[in-house]
C-alpha cells in the first residue's frame, strides 16, 4: 500500500469524524419553526369564519421557492375545510373562475402586508365581502 | 420543548407490538445463530431492530388491506391479527427457504466484542437514543409532514380508514401516514408533534440493521468498526438524521430502500446465498414502493443495477431470484395502492413529469454545486466522493462491485428526474436535491467504508 494512499485514506476518515463531531450539534440545536408560525394566533378566527364543509383560497405571496409554510400550515390546521392556492400572478378573473369550478367559497389572508396596495385581496370588490380579525388579517367571503 | 409521558407509553406500546410482529415473522440476519450468536447484545440489538422494521411495515400492510375491503383499520385488535397472519406467513416462507439458524455446538460460546467495539455499539445507542429524545421534545418542523403526511394521518385516523384529505399529493402510497394514524390510535388523540416520533423509532432500527450489515461485510479485524461508521453514516447524512424528527416520509424510504439495496448485495455476494435474505428483498422492496411516489422507481433502478452487474459478470440468470424478489412484490404493492386509488376516485398524478430538457443539465450541475456546498448540506457527500477516490480500485472488483453500480444508477436517475421535473430544474434542485440524494446517500458511504477497509486501510 503506497503512502500517499495511506495518508489519502486516514484524511477521509479523519473528516468523515469531524463531519460527524460537527453534526452532533444538530441533537442540541435550537428546534426549528414549524411553517407558518406567524399566522397562528389567527387559527381560531379562520376556524370560526369559514364552515368546516366549505372550501377556501389561499394565495401566495411570493414566487415557487420563496414560500414561507404558511399554506402548508393553513392547509393542515384548516382540515377537513377543502383547500386549494395560487400565486399572485394569477389574475382576479381567472382565480375567480377557479374558485366558482372548484366550488371555493372563501379566501384567507393571513398576512395582507404581504400583497400590493392594489392586488384585489386588499381592495374592496363587489363580489367579496371582508370578515376581519383586524386591518392585516381577514377572509374574504365570495358572496357574488 | 414539550413532553408528555403519554406519548413516551404510546410509542413503546406501538413498539413492542412492532417487535413481537417481527419476532413471529421468524426474521433475522442470515448467519447469525439464536443459541450462540444472539446472546450477545449487539448481534440482539441488531436482530430487534430488524424485527420492529419488519414488524412496522405488516401493521401497515394489515392496515391497508383492511381499508382496501372497506373494514378499516380503526378495531385495533383485528389489525394486529392479520398481522400476526402475515407474521406467521412469513415465518413459513423463511422455514421453507432454509434453516432458521446455523448449525452450532450446543455449548458453544457466545462470540466475545473487543471492548472497542462494544465502545462503538454503545456510541450508536447514544446517538440513536438522543435522536429519538430530541424527536419526543421538538416540534413538527416539516412543511411536508403539514401539507402531505401528517393531514392524511389525521384524516386517516379520524376516518378509521384511509379517506381523501384532500393533501397536496394524495395519490401518493400511504405507508407513512398509515403508521401515524396507527400511532394516533393507540394514543387515543391527534397531534401533528407526536406522530413524527414514529420515525425515530425506524430510523433507530435502520441503524443498529445498517451496523450490522457492515460488520457482516469487514473482516473480523476491522468489525469493530462498523456501528461507528453506521453512526457516521447517519450523522453525516443530514436529510436522514433531521428525519429522525419531523414526519417528511424521506426516512422510512431512505430506510426501507438501503436495507433492499443491502440485503439484495448481501445474497449476491454470498453467490446467490442464503435465500432468506430474499425474503429481506420481498418485504423493504414491497415497503419503499408504499412509502413514497419514488419507491418503486428506486427499487427499479435497483433492478437495473443487478442487470448490469449481471451483464458485467455474463451472470445474468444468477441475478433472476433476486430480481423476482424485487420486482413481484414491488408490482403488488404498486397495483395494490393504484387499484385502491381507482375505486376511490383518487386521480393518478405525474405532477412532478414534464418534458425532457437535456438542455439544463449544466444549470442542474451548478444547482447541485450550490446546494452541496455547506458543511450542513454537502459533508457526507464529500465524505463519500473522497472515500471512492481513494478506493476507486476496489469498487470494479466482483465484491463491491454490484453496491458500487447501485450508487452509481441511483444517481444517474436522480439527475434525469431533475431534468424531467416538471418544476424548472435548478428549482427543483434547490427544493428537493438534499431529501433525493439521501435516499442512497448511506449505500455511498457504505461502499466508501468498505472499499478503504478491502484497500487495507481500516
Amino acid at each position: 500500500m503506497s503512502l500517499w494512499r495511506r495518508r489519502a485514506a486516514l484524511g477521509v476518515l479523519g473528516i468523515w469524524g469531524l463531519v460527524s463531531l460537527a453534526r452532533l450539534s444538530r441533537l442540541i440545536d435550537a428546534p426549528d419553526p414549524p411553517p407558518g408560525a406567524d399566522l397562528v394566533s389567527a387559527l381560531d378566527f379562520f376556524r370560526a369564519s369559514i364552515p368546516a364543509s366549505a372550501g377556501y383560497l389561499y394565495v401566495e405571496p411570493g414566487a415557487f421557492g420563496t414560500d414561507t409554510g404558511a399554506g402548508q400550515r393553513l392547509r393542515y390546521e384548516l382540515h377537513p375545510r377543502t383547500y386549494d392556492d395560487v400565486r399572485t400572478a394569477v389574475d382576479e378573473a381567472a382565480v375567480r373562475q377557479l374558485m366558482r369550478t372548484e366550488g371555493l367559497g372563501f379566501v384567507v389572508v393571513p398576512d395582507a402586508s404581504q400583497y400590493s396596495d392594489q392586488s384585489w385581496l386588499r381592495q374592496p370588490r363587489d363580489w367579496l365581502r371582508r370578515i376581519e380579525l383586524d386591518a392585516n388579517r381577514y377572509v374574504l367571503a365570495v358572496v357574488a | 420543548m414539550r413532553f408528555d409521558p403519554l406519548d413516551l407509553g404510546a410509542l413503546v406500546l406501538v413498539g413492542a407490538e412492532w417487535l413481537a410482529l417481527g419476532w413471529l415473522s421468524g426474521l433475522g440476519f442470515p448467519g447469525l445463530s439464536p443459541q450462540r450468536d444472539l446472546a450477545s447484545w449487539p448481534a440482539s440489538a441488531a436482530t430487534w431492530g430488524l424485527r420492529l422494521l419488519v414488524g412496522g411495515f405488516l401493521v401497515g400492510l394489515a392496515q391497508l388491506s383492511l381499508a382496501l375491503v372497506g373494514i378499516g383499520f380503526g378495531f385495533v385488535p383485528g389489525v394486529l391479527l392479520l398481522a400476526g397472519t402475515e407474521a406467521l406467513a412469513v415465518r413459513l416462507g423463511v422455514r421453507a427457504i432454509g434453516p432458521v439458524s446455523c448449525p452450532v455446538e450446543k455449548d458453544a460460546a457466545p462470540p466475545r466484542y473487543a471492548a472497542p467495539e462494544q465502545l462503538g455499539w454503545a456510541v450508536l445507542l447514544v446517538v440513536l437514543a438522543a435522536a429519538l429524545v430530541r424527536s419526543l421534545l421538538v416540534p413538527e418542523s416539516g412543511w411536508d409532514a403539514y401539507s402531505h403526511w401528517g393531514l392524511r394521518a389525521q384524516a386517516f385516523a379520524e376516518a378509521g380508514t384511509i379517506v381523501n384529505a384532500q393533501s397536496e399529493h394524495e395519490y401518493y402510497p400511504p405507508l407513512v401516514p398509515l403508521l401515524e394514524a396507527w400511532l394516533y390510535l393507540h394514543r387515543g388523540q391527534i397531534s401533528i408533534d407526536f406522530a413524527k416520533t414514529l420515525w425515530a423509532l425506524v430510523g433507530g432500527g435502520f441503524g443498529l440493521c445498517l451496523a450490522w450489515h457492515v460488520r457482516m461485510s469487514l473482516r473480523p479485524a476491522a468489525a469493530w468498526l462498523a456501528p461507528l461508521v453506521a453512526a457516521g453514516v447517519i450523522l453525516v447524512t443530514p436529510q436522514l438524521l433531521d428525519g429522525f424528527w419531523t414526519g417528511q416520509a424521506d426516512l422510512a424510504l431512505t430506510t426501507y430502500l438501503c436495507l433492499a439495496t443491502l440485503a439484495v448485495w448481501q445474497w449476491h455476494r454470498q453467490h446467490a446465498g442464503d435465500g432468506r435474505w430474499l425474503v429481506q428483498v420481498v418485504i423493504f422492496g414491497a415497503a419503499a414502493a408504499l412509502t413514497k411516489f419514488e419507491g418503486a422507481p428506486r427499487i427499479a433502478l435497483l433492478a437495473v443495477a443487478l442487470i448490469v452487474e449481471g451483464v458485467i459478470a455474463r451472470a445474468i440468470w444468477r441475478q433472476v431470484p433476486a430480481l423476482l424478489s424485487l420486482f413481484v412484490p414491488t408490482a403488488a404493492a404498486w397495483f395494490l395502492w393504484t387499484a385502491f386509488q381507482l375505486a376511490r376516485g383518487i386521480p393518478a398524478n405525474a405532477e412532478h413529469l414534464g418534458g425532457f430538457q437535456p438542455l439544463a443539465i449544466g444549470g442542474v450541475l451548478l444547482a447541485l454545486v450550490g446546494v452541496f456546498a455547506g458543511v450542513r448540506t454537502g459533508g457526507g457527500l464529500a465524505v463519500a466522493v473522497s472515500a471512492w477516490i481513494v478506493s476507486a480500485r476496489t469498487l470494479a472488483q466482483p465484491a463491491l462491485r454490484l453496491l458500487a453500480i447501485v450508487v452509481v444508477v441511483q444517481a444517474v436517475g436522480t439527475l434525469v428526474a431533475f431534468l424531467v421535473s416538471s418544476t424548472a430544474p435548478e428549482i427543483e434542485v434547490q427544493t428537493s436535491a438534499t431529501r433525493l440524494v439521501e435516499q442512497f446517500l448511506p449505500i455511498a458511504l457504505i461502499v466508501g467504508a468498505l472499499g478503504l477497509a478491502r484497500t487495507g486501510h481500516l
